[in-house]
């Protein structure tokens, strides 16, 4: 079951009325009641038909000791607390790492091996990273550990969140599950329109460019020149629309259940240089790094432990925990070498930009539209650029395959652009006639048209204030008619995908 | 609370019309509206209906009349076959028919050389359309359903008939053989019938072609634009080397497997070759060779423990070309029932 799956529109407003209806008391059971129920329709299935219970034992047992340990870390104190605490994150990253990483070393580097087929459990890099940062603001006594086990599992296992996100902070959410919620009906208006975008950008926009992109990214070695290049573009569309459209369908649903929860993204496509970006795009996974990567590089002196070099350096130069940070990002993205690489190329252009501003002068806050639009257009391709590993490392491809995608970007197509593009469209949407090759594009260029205008609204008119709002401000028959252009969108987009049942649909972000 | 509702109802005004919509004219009567006889409804219908002898293949088969094999044979058969049907989804076909009928104890099945030809590759339809059955959700999303919904939509709105059903019958006269004047061997529809099948077994561009299907190349006969005299001498005139004619020997030994295995649960097996007529043997099959690649297939499908029906090579019944509506398909009134009595006759 996700977002975009029938079972979850049965699934969703039964919990809601439930929710509302039982006594208040009860909520929190409810939702963690409604959260293992998706997470068993996730479980992983076993070759006898069956479902895999090791991701559900894994989030229970990761909820008791983080119950537990937090109690434990707040009331001690001195050594002991930083011990306890060094423990807790250890214990997690490492059970982390266990699930993420052991199943691709054991496959690369000894035999197949039973650790090698360890089912890869639902969301565990989004609640470890929760988890660890409960456990670190508990030990820096930003705030205190909870005493309420069923509000800490829903914390850690709430349905809304664990698919994709956001990495949600204990300090914000723990005390929204302590309060009593109450059914607001213009609250949950905002929250069906903030849905309502979510569905158009995740079906209408991400999976309809997915139609081509999937084609191409599964068998690149059959593409080069504009082919490959067109899709490394159309990936950067898909991955952005998809991730940010989840986000807020996760965002909707949780306000629905009169929760607030982390706003993931702020049209990261219109920064015009990679600190603004990186401020913009998930942004939940980057203030975590900032939060308990970055400024704790920051903060510890560690260069000053090295031996001779050490007397020399005694703080971190700023650059080496950048490159350090999105090194981190690249691992946690995934389990191959190319998100390594990701994660390096990251850093390069962080730790580039860094060095520009250090040797030339800042640029300036508001440049000319020109010099704007060209900065945004290269931090846009340097991006799409570095997303092809990213997308390669998602299809399992290994390096090779990176280089091939790489030297060919401007190499010549045997048959020309237009009709290996054609023939793409017909493998991955229609098979038969050119009508309907030329819809998709039609569709696909009209979609993403819409997306981009509506992100820059949001932008440069509402200051980054989510476009669903600008919605309530239409005159009331314009309104409908608004929604009615979304739903009847989203209808035709669900139909070219054949609702995702014969269709190359994917989400990438959901894998983490 | 009410007009958050009364809101919600409204919302979903366009997913209503547009349900109401498609149940109205999708093509497949999923709904069971219609009473339409298509392969979901065939398919859909066979768990439950209680009969265990079912008859399998693509269209040669699918127009047969169940009461009348009734009769012939004493028992009933239920009509699983379906236009296009490749091997591969035959036999999957099979085997969903047996996990939703145990008690399955007949399977007849229609091959031909034309289903056992390996480039005869159409996708798989089975797997999808059994998610179809069980989620209907997954059918009304189906993007082909919607395109040829929406194409009776407008069928409707411009007031042109939908032909659903349409029988395959047809009396021929003499113009039916004529071709500038001249009357040629074959009636006209026989040959461009031949072409289309000569196609799918030979090499690229050794044909003359008008067009993808049997009616263009009839069309193009008709206005003059194709020579049929031509054609058929180009078809009459070729060489095995013009062939790609090749048994698919995957779905041919997955056969002959699973009619193993049945035989060992004491299901029958009957495999028959549906006759054709005579254009389809002189100008496709031997100028290509096929008679002889398949005569392979068949020696290992006799070696099997089911019964082959073969109308096809071996027995090849005298029926005229007046009982064929095209080179493989028996005419519904003047064909079909004669062969129809002869097959259950003979497969009991």
């Amino acid at each position: 079951m996700t977002f975009t799956s029938p079972s979850y529109l049965l699934f969703l407003p039964v919990t809601i009325i439930l929710y509302y209806i039982l006594p208040k008391r009860m909520q929190n059971t409810l939702l963690l009641l409604a959260s293992a129920v998706f997470y068993w329709f996730n479980l992983p299935r076993l070759e006898s038909g069956g479902r895999n219970y090791m991701p559900l034992v894994l989030i229970a047992a990761t909820t008791v000791f983080v119950y537990y340990i937090a109690l434990v870390i707040d009331k001690a104190s001195g050594k002991k607390r930083t011990m306890l605490t060094a423990f807790a994150v250890i214990a997690m990253l490492c059970v982390l790492a266990i699930f993420k990483y052991s199943g691709y070393f054991i496959k690369t580097f000894f035999a197949p091996h039973s650790l090698s087929a360890l089912a890869f459990p639902l969301g565990i890099s989004y609640y470890t990273f929760a988890c660890v940062a409960y456990i670190i603001d508990v030990s820096r006594r930003d705030i205190i550990a909870e005493r309420g086990f069923i509000r800490t599992a829903v914390f850690v296992s709430f349905f809304a969140t664990i698919t994709c996100g956001p990495i949600c902070r204990a300090g914000k959410m723990l005390p929204q599950l302590a309060s009593e919620h109450r059914f607001n009906a213009a609250k949950a208006s905002d929250a069906l329109r903030l849905a309502l975008v979510g569905f158009f950008k995740q079906i209408a926009v991400a999976n309809i460019i997915g139609l081509f992109v999937n084609v191409v990214f599964k068998s690149p070695t059959d593409y080069s020149g504009m082919v490959l290049i067109t899709a490394a573009f159309g990936y950067a569309f898909q991955l952005y629309y998809e991730f940010s459209g989840f986000c807020d369908i996760a965002c909707a649903t949780a306000m629905l259940f009169g929760l607030e929860i982390p706003q993931n993204f702020k049209t990261p496509y219109f920064s015009t240089n990679f600190s603004g970006f990186w401020s913009r795009w998930h942004i939940s996974l980057s203030t975590w790094l900032q939060d308990y990567l970055f400024m704790p590089l920051v903060w510890s002196k560690w260069t000053s432990h090295i031996p001779v070099l050490g007397k020399k350096v005694q703080s971190p130069p700023m650059i080496t925990s950048v490159a350090i940070v999105f090194i981190v990002s690249g691992f946690w993205h995934g389990n191959t070498s190319l998100f390594v690489i990701w994660g390096i190329i990251q850093a390069v252009y962080r730790v580039s930009e860094e060095l520009l501003h250090k040797y030339y002068k800042k640029p300036k806050k508001k440049p000319p539209l020109l010099l704007r639009s060209f900065k945004t257009c290269g931090v846009f391709a340097l991006w799409s650029f570095s997303l092809i590993f990213f997308r390669l490392g998602s299809e399992n491809s290994g390096i090779g395959g990176a280089i091939y995608y790489i030297t060919h970007l401007f190499a010549k197509s045997e048959n020309g652009f237009a009709a290996n593009a054609k023939a793409i469209i017909q493998r991955g949407f229609y098979p038969k006639n050119d009508m309907m090759v030329l819809l998709y594009i039609a569709f696909a260029v009209l979609v993403l048209a819409a997306a981009i205008y509506m992100d820059w609204y949001q932008c440069f008119r509402l200051k980054d204030k989510h476009i669903s709002t600008v919605l309530t401000k239409l005159p009331l028959v314009l309104r409908w008619a608004v929604y009615y252009g979304f739903i009847g969108v989203i209808l035709v987009a669900f139909i070219m995908q054949s609702g995702g049942y014969g269709g190359n649909v994917s989400f990438a972000y959901g894998g983490f | 609370m009410r007009k958050f509702l009364s809101k919600i109802a409204l919302a979903l005004v366009p997913i209503v019309l547009y349900s109401a919509i498609f149940v109205a004219f999708e093509p497949n009567d999923y709904f069971g509206f219609k009473g339409k006889d298509t392969l979901l409804t065939r398919i859909k219908g066979y768990e439950g209906a209680g009969i265990n002898s079912i008859v399998l293949g693509d269209s040669r088969l699918a127009h047969m009349d169940m009461a009348l094999a009734k009769e012939v044979s004493g028992h009933e058969y239920y009509n699983m076959a379906f236009g296009g049907a490749s091997l591969e989804e035959s036999i999957d076909l099979i085997e969903y028919a047996k996990s939703v009928n145990p008690n399955l104890k007949e399977v007849v099945l229609g091959v031909s050389f034309y289903t056992l030809n390996a480039s005869y590759n159409t996708a798989n339809r089975i797997k999808t359309i059994e998610k179809q059955i069980n989620n209907p959700l997954a059918y009304i999303s189906n993007l082909e359903y919607n395109v040829q919904t929406a194409a009776a939509l407008v069928g409707v709105l411009q007031g042109v008939p939908t032909g659903e059903n349409a029988r395959e019958t047809a009396t021929w006269q003499e113009k039916d053989y004529m071709q500038s004047g001249k009357t040629l061997p074959y009636r006209k529809s026989l040959i461009a019938y031949a072409a289309i099948l000569y196609r799918a077994c030979a090499k690229e561009g050794t044909l003359p072609s008008a067009g993808f299907y049997a009616e263009d190349m009839l069309k193009a006969m008709d206005n003059g634009t194709l020579d049929g005299e031509k054609l058929l001498h180009e078809m009459q005139n070729a060489t095995p080397e013009s062939s790609v004619f090749k048994v698919n020997q995957k779905e041919l030994d997955r056969l002959i497997s699973l009619i193993a295995d049945y035989n060992k649960e004491g299901i029958k097996i009957t495999v028959v070759f549906p006759p054709m007529d005579e254009s389809v043997r002189k100008l496709v099959c031997e100028p290509l060779g096929i008679d002889v690649a398949m005569a392979n297939a068949l020696t290992a499908l006799h070696a099997t423990s089911a019964t082959v029906l073969d109308y096809e090579w071996e027995n090849v019944p005298p029926y005229d070309d007046k009982m064929f509506f095209d080179g493989f398909h028996l005419d519904e009134v003047y064909g079909l029932p004669t062969w129809t009595k002869t097959l259950f006759k003979e497969a009991q």
